[in-house]
């Protein structure tokens, strides 16, 4: 994977991307290879060859839509890929026939590395920028400004050390949602600007005085490509409102033990 | 609007809670409310035990935010943290419960000055309800309570209300601080002592009394 990752920035360095190839990378990139394997959707290295244009420009501008109509296609990659659904692309017809084209230039190559130039992506952190956004995310390394850590209202998939997300027993917060799957539904476009400006208005609040650096922005979209890239369904987390319970059954148990054992000679006296 | 509310009724409840304190000093001293009605031993200690967890744990965070910041930083301590919480809110509110179905019995058989005592332990009741239901439905709220609620009462002190991260949080915590307000705000109005809600004396005097030699206690007339 570190490999791919080497080989993908090394690819993008060497050529302009065409404006086909850089909507791929910008929309398509987070989800599919070309040539690179199963990601979080399938490869679409030969879709050229599997499918006809019409029905990829109607799946590809409503992949929701087909899934409930039915579209046998579009059912059975939702049962192989699911939980995700694919986001809505509202490509215009020229977007349509530059990404076919694309497609079929790489299938041609035996393959294409996603060509964008500019800010490294959350697909590209290293093994140390996971763990660090790992721990970030868990509270177990401070955020340098000093802000919440995001344990505190997002939970991450399964609970426990055993599945490494070392959010604990009980798992993450509840407060925002759950964000296993955070970066295959935002991308890296939708992401960026999350953690960046703090797009949500309790965000927003709470981070104005403590933005993340950028290092910090890198290791967190890291650790989130590395969880949405494992398309494993979240668990559901702890619920301890019945430990609550019956932490409350105990106490108030103990408590009407302890005054029945008092009660003994000397309150009988007061009652009487 | 919220942002409004949020700005000046923290500011209100305080004039309210010193004019009514004021008042009842001055001119109401021998009317507060009669002593509230018994309940059972075990319900006193879940008051006082319940009382002192939450009022800590409300206190500790607000005076000293940077370390409990570094204290909740683990998943596993927040968790910790916020089931003896839980515990302790269920446990007062178990309490603050038994004392309002006292004191509306007692409104029923017409005592005197009881209504008000109703009213407001109605009001801290609703507070610790939606207490825990925000602890419940919005975990983890130790944590966020540092970061969203701790700097805005900060800022109530320090006269410059920044309402910003409240006005943004779910309803259920404008609710409860709202209501938290109104209850500081009403409280004196009520004529209540703090022995109503936090009978730490008359738990106390129980352990002292079962303290006390068997030999002892028969000789006392």
């Amino acid at each position: 994977m570190l490999a791919a990752a080497g080989a993908s920035r090394l690819a993008r360095a060497e050529s302009a991307p065409s404006p086909a190839g850089a909507l791929f990378a910008e929309r398509c990139a987070t989800c599919h290879n070309l040539g690179g394997g199963v990601k979080v959707g399938p490869d679409l290295l030969g879709v050229v060859k599997r499918r006809t244009k019409d029905w990829f420009r109607k799946f590809v501008r409503g992949p929701s839509a087909a899934i409930d109509a039915g579209d046998p296609v579009a059912t059975a990659l939702f049962k192989t890929f699911q939980p995700i659904r694919m986001p809505d692309q509202p490509l215009t017809d020229a977007e349509v026939e530059g990404v076919w084209t694309y497609f079929a230039d790489c299938t041609d190559k035996g393959g294409c590395a996603p060509a964008l130039s500019g800010p490294r992506w959350g697909t590209d952190a290293t093994a140390d920028e996971v763990a660090r956004g790992r721990e970030l995310f868990a509270g177990q390394r401070r955020l340098a400004r000093g802000g919440a850590p995001c344990f505190a209202c997002h939970a991450v998939r399964g609970q426990g050390a055993a599945e490494g997300d070392q959010l604990g027993l009980m798992g993450g917060g509840t407060l925002g949602p759950n964000l296993t799957f955070a970066y295959a539904r935002l991308g890296e476009k939708g992401l960026t600007p999350v953690l960046t400006q703090m797009s949500t208005p309790v965000m927003q609040a709470v981070y104005a005085g403590a933005p993340l650096e950028a290092d910090e922005q890198m290791a967190l979209k890291g650790y989130l490509a590395s969880l949405a890239r494992d398309g494993t369904r979240p668990r559901r987390e702890g619920d301890f409102f019945y430990l609550g319970l019956e932490g409350m059954g105990l106490v108030l148990g103990a408590f009407t033990l302890r005054s029945r054992v008092r009660r003994a000679p000397g309150t009988e006296r007061e009652r009487s | 609007m919220t942002a409004v509310i949020f700005t000046y009724g923290p500011y209100f409840a305080f004039f309210g809670f010193l004019a009514a304190r004021l008042y009842q000093w001055g001119i109401l001293r021998d009317r507060l409310a009669p002593p509230a009605p018994e309940v059972s031993p075990a319900t006193e200690a879940a008051l006082a035990l319940g009382f002192a967890i939450v009022f800590s744990g409300h206190l500790a965070t607000a005076v000293a935010p940077g370390a409990m910041r570094v204290l909740l930083s683990d998943p596993d301590r927040v968790a910790a943290i916020e089931t003896i919480g839980l515990v302790g809110a269920l446990l007062f509110s178990w309490g603050v419960a038994a004392r309002l179905r006292q004191r509306v019995r007692a409104w029923r058989r017409g005592v005197a000055r009881q209504a008000g005592a109703v009213a407001v332990l109605a009001v801290l009741l609703a507070v610790c309800l939606s207490g825990i239901y925000l602890t419940v439905g919005y975990r983890w709220i130790t944590v966020w309570y540092a970061y969203i609620l701790v700097p805005y009462t900060r800022s109530l002190v320090a006269l410059e209300p920044v309402t910003g991260a409240v006005v943004a949080s779910p309803w259920a915590l404008k609710q409860h601080t709202l209501l938290f307000f109104v209850l500081l705000a009403a409280w004196p109005a009520a004529g209540l002592p703090l022995e109503e809600i936090f009978p730490l004396r008359a738990v106390a005097r129980r352990f002292a009394d079962a303290a006390q030699p068997a030999d002892s206690a028969e000789v006392q007339p």
